[in-house]
């Protein structure tokens, strides 16, 4: 049984859910408000209001409460009017359906999603491992900071929701991008112990230095791994991008593993999208 | 003491001048390779350590490295090269250009400490 | 001084004596100046690097080096020597005056102990560089080493500076124009323009940069992908969790000056704009590979949708994006025993992903199909029955299927993974098949195909796009989802229209006549008269123009569309390609003998 949360669902919208998923699922309702809970939910259907930049705000608050948690968000779209999807996926839904899509479709995509994730496999973990273990060495070695991984899902774009990103652009023998992303706080704590200073003292310029350094120093100590392997790969300048909800290009026919990590009760993320110039058999 | 602190990062360059001044070296910062370079310029031979990032804009510290080691006022300078870059040839390469030390980011406080006494008993 | 330095923002004050730091700023500050304090030449220079600064004003001995040596430096560093440096020195140093101006200073001021030294560079200050009022309420407050970021107030950063301060007038594109930025033109993330000057731009954007930072910046232009060398003048910040505004300086070049006068030439209006959004790329190539391998299906005497190989009705396309949306959510996912590792692309069938068996640990290719097909209980059974037919037989040239299953709704083959590309891809790619290779690939797939027919198999969609060859170099004929077997009653089970793709779809087929390996040899014969002349043998506006073609124009001899290729083979495709399937070749092993004189 699978536990679905349908959050400002009017009547109709309620009606067309609970029929999509008959009685096997658990579906429950709930009016949108801030501090929402979605732990412990597979699925996320919010109906879409009125005012776009409400939506959007409502779909940022629902990816925070995720803690960058793949739950998967859908927008519903209950009116006739067709309306452009990107500014919601930019802001953290998973998918946009309208009311006016066939129903076998929406089922199809909802029970898309709701199907489980894949784990990652040997060669994937060949080349996830050594970040995993560096991202932990990283901010345990420069901020005394204890990190724990907890677990990886893949994509296939890489979206990122953290207030601030560093991002490292990969080349040579493998290519790819690097994307570490974190909520303000998070950073903020990290770069204070860095630093050894308290909070209060970290200026905004302080953090986004501190993103790009952790960027640039889990790369710089991966790719030393990968000598002469296939994901061996030369890094370039980090970029630190600022805001929620960005999309990154990214090569075609590649996963993107998403390595989620906790610190004490918050979370942060590493995107890892690397590909092998040669193939490897 | 005066030691000079080359990094693109202040973050990077506040916890090296932190360590450098818990062991007596007052330090002044540069943001790239070119300040450092004529913060050297500018020093009047009052430099004692020289603190390197390899990848900094306009001039590189690997790049900063060479020239000094081609001026006789700055050959003797001690030099520790700090940074991200950690596979062993290029260890070897920041060595081959002059540098006294190599230290690999990240780092503790101690490695760091370790590794500007290493480079001045080196020295 | 010029005025154009209130593009800028800070005043940097140098001055190796805090307290008269502190009096002098307090001064600026009241005056409205913002305004940034060092004691030495290398916390100046830090301060330089991370502020856009407006003017330096330098005493002439510093805690570290002289202001002379400062200067020096600020006037041989590209990025710095155009700002203002003016010396602001105690009267015993006014001998000096000379030598100042000589290294570039832009003044010299002097002042005596009891003059008052604020009040003396207040005045002179003031007649070049006007105060901005309601400034000092967000100046930095002076202190040594000072470091700081806070950009200047919205209307000095938004506002365009007064007109005369320019060397070229800064206009506002009257369409949205977005552009992509890179550090290091690895990695690009997207910017907008909000204007634009012959000098630079000023762009909004979530990418952080420091002052003087090298930036690429790319423009797709009409004529392609045009990539322009800047570095970063200005920054200016509202809100640190969001996106900022950077002034950029560009290179002078060529492609700028291009980028240039497309951008202040676009007409208004919601005409949509040639430079893309940049965050749309990523549903770009599947969409292509759709349309560029598009099935239409007629069933039930229905009329073909209007034109879905150009996409100009509105029903196909939405199902298409729904397809689309379905295939994206299985990325990442398991189904039975197979792993979706990564999405390849989507066709009229399904969507294709490269997979991994969980139990035989190798890769595979998971063909999920339509859910639009695989909910019509008779395509279900087709596909699972020509699957179970296809895995029967084990052939090197064509792509083998391990199985095929249905988990939670969705219906999938699992099937050899193909390394490689199509023959779509080489003729889309120019990548002229010399008539030699053609000719030995054209064999093989006659082969591979007879093959086929003596199992009683009419694949009926072959096209380039169904023939792979992997990067063995070795053919596969793949997408037997459509076919059928051929029971020899010639009876036709069912009404299903046309199935296959229009470019290469025989008459027989376009008819819905009864199929036997003729209809597969006139598909054969359209791909390889594609190969061979670089274009499909008919084309047009819309699916029944093409399919009219099929049925009624004569063919053009291959041999007129590539005058090199000897007038046997255009021979043999035009045979293979009559309109009536008993003057075709009836069997495989006829066309094979008439290729094979070719090569020998």
């Amino acid at each position: 049984m699978k536990r679905i949360l349908g959050i400002d669902c009017s009547p109709k919208v309620e009606k067309v859910v609970s029929g999509l998923f008959g009685g096997n699922d658990d579906v429950q309702y709930e009016q949108f408000h801030d501090g929402i809970a979605l732990n412990g939910y597979q699925m996320i259907i919010l109906e879409m209001g009125r005012n776009q930049e409400h939506v959007v705000q409502q779909i940022c608050k629902l990816r925070y409460a995720c803690n960058f948690q793949n739950i998967p968000i859908i927008l519903i779209n209950a009116r006739k009017k067709d309306i452009p999807s990107q500014p919601y996926i930019i802001a953290g839904a998973t998918e946009v359906l309208s009311l006016s899509d066939p129903l076998p479709a929406c089922r199809h995509i909802m029970n898309g999603y709701l199907i489980p994730g894949r784990e990652p496999l040997e060669e994937e973990f060949e080349y996830l491992d050594p970040f995993i273990k560096n991202t932990c060495h990283i901010l345990q070695t420069m901020a005394s900071i204890h990190v724990e991984f907890k677990k990886v899902y893949f994509s296939n774009t890489i979206r990122i929701f953290g207030d601030v990103s560093g991002i490292m652009g990969l080349s040579g023998n493998a290519e790819g991008t690097l994307v570490v992303t974190f909520y303000w706080d998070l950073a903020k704590a990290i770069v204070a112990k860095m630093m050894g200073m308290e909070e209060g003292e970290i200026d905004a310029e302080l953090i986004h230095d501190g993103v790009s350094e952790i960027i640039n120093m889990i790369s710089g100590s991966t790719k030393k791994e990968f000598v002469g392997t296939p994901y061996h790969f030369e890094i370039s300048l980090p970029s630190v991008v600022v805001g929620p909800g960005h999309q990154i290009g990214y090569l075609q026919n590649t996963s993107v593993a998403v390595l989620i990590f906790q610190v004490g009760t918050q979370s942060f993320a590493l995107h890892v999208c690397i590909k092998p110039k040669t193939t490897l058999s | 003491m005066k030691a000079i602190v080359a990094d693109d990062s202040r973050l990077i360059r506040g916890i090296i001048e932190k360590t450098a001044a818990s062991i007596g070296f007052e330090a002044v910062q540069a943001g790239n390779g070119r300040e450092a370079l004529s913060l050297l310029e500018a020093s009047g031979g009052e430099i004692n350590l020289v603190l390197l990032d390899w990848n900094m804009p306009l001039v590189s510290g690997i790049d900063v490295i060479r020239k000094m080691r081609g001026d006789d006022r700055f050959k003797k300078i001690p030099v520790l090269m700090i940074s991200t870059e950690s596979e062993e040839d290029r260890i070897q390469e920041a060595i081959r250009a002059g540098a006294q030390g190599y230290l690999t980011k990240p780092f503790t406080a101690d490695q760091l400490t370790d590794a500007i006494h290493q480079v001045l008993e080196k020295h | 001084m010029s005025r154009s330095m209130d593009l800028r923002s800070y005043i940097l004050l140098v001055n190796r004596d805090k307290k008269f730091l502190n009096v002098v700023c307090k001064s600026l500050l009241g005056a409205g100046y913002p305004v940034l304090t060092a004691t030495a030449m290398s916390s100046a220079l830090n301060l330089l690097s991370n502020n856009s600064v407006a003017l330096i004003i330098c005493d002439s001995e510093l805690e570290d080096s002289s202001g002379y040596e400062f200067l020096e430096f600020i006037k041989h560093t590209p990025l710095l020597k155009k700002i203002p440096f003016v010396f602001f020195v105690p009267v015993h140093d006014q001998g000096n005056a000379g030598k100042a101006f000589g290294m570039g200073a832009a003044d010299f001021i002097v002042y005596t102990p009891d003059s008052g030294a604020p009040n003396v560079l207040m005045k002179r200050i003031a007649e070049t560089l006007p105060a901005k009022t309601g400034r000092a309420g967000i100046s930095a407050l002076p202190g040594e080493g000072f470091h700081q970021s806070i950009a200047p107030p919205p209307e000095a950063a938004s506002s365009p500076p007064p007109a005369e301060c320019r060397k070229s007038e800064r206009l506002v594109p009257k369409q949205t124009v977005n552009i992509e930025l890179s550090r290091d033109s690895i990695l690009w993330l997207p910017g907008r323009i909000k204007n634009i000057s012959r000098q630079g731009l000023l762009i909004e954007t979530s990418l952080l940069g420091r002052l003087g930072m090298a930036l690429y910046i790319r423009f797709s232009l009409p004529c392609g992908t045009c990539v322009v060398e800047s570095h970063i003048r200005h920054i200016s910040i509202n809100n640190h969790k969001l996106s900022a505004e950077i002034g950029v300086e560009t290179e002078q070049s060529i492609d700028w000056i291009e980028t240039y006068d497309y951008v202040v030439n676009l007409k208004e209006e919601g005409k949509k704009s040639a430079v893309k959004k940049p965050s749309a790329e990523v549903d770009r190539p599947i969409q292509k590979k759709i349309h560029a391998d598009m099935i239409i299906r007629m069933a039930d005497n229905r009329k073909a949708p209007a034109d879905p190989l150009l996409n100009h009705s509105s029903e196909p396309r939405s199902e298409k994006a729904l397809e689309i949306k379905f295939y994206r959510s299985l990325v990442g996912k398991k189904l039975g025993n197979y792993k979706a590792v990564s999405f390849i692309g989507a066709g009229g069938m399904g969507g294709v992903f490269k997979g991994w068996d969980v139990v035989l640990e190798r890769n595979v290719a998971l063909k999920v199909i339509s859910y639009n097909l695989s909910s019509i209980a008779s395509y279900r059974d087709m596909f699972v029955k020509e699957a179970r037919l296809v895995s029967r037989f084990t052939h090197p040239n064509i792509a083998q299927i391990y199985y095929i299953d249905q988990v939670e709704d969705v219906l999938y083959f699992a099937m050899e993974l193909i390394n490689g590309g199509t023959l779509a891809d080489i003729i889309k790619d120019r990548n002229n098949l010399n008539t030699a290779k053609g000719l030995e690939h054209f064999i093989t797939i006659c082969r591979t195909l007879d093959f086929v027919s003596r199992q009683n198999i009419v694949h009926r969609d072959i096209k380039p796009a169904n023939i792979m060859i992997d990067d063995q170099g070795i053919l596969k004929v793949v997408d037997f989802g459509v076919a059928i077997v051929n029971d020899g009653t010639g009876r036709k089970k069912k009404a299903e229209g046309l199935v296959g793709s229009p470019l290469f779809a025989s008459p027989d087929s376009i008819m819905g006549q009864p199929l036997d390996c003729r209809s597969d040899i006139y598909s054969l014969g359209a791909t390889f008269y594609n190969v061979f002349a670089g274009v499909p043998p008919f084309e047009g506006d819309y699916v029944e123009a093409i399919l009219f073609k099929h049925l009624h124009e004569e063919l053009v001899p291959l041999k007129k569309r590539n005058p090199i290729l000897s007038s046997d083979l255009s021979d043999i495709i035009g045979k293979m390609m009559a309109k009536k399937p008993e003057d075709r070749y009836q069997d495989y092993q006829s066309i094979i003998d008439d290729l094979n004189v070719l090569i020998h």
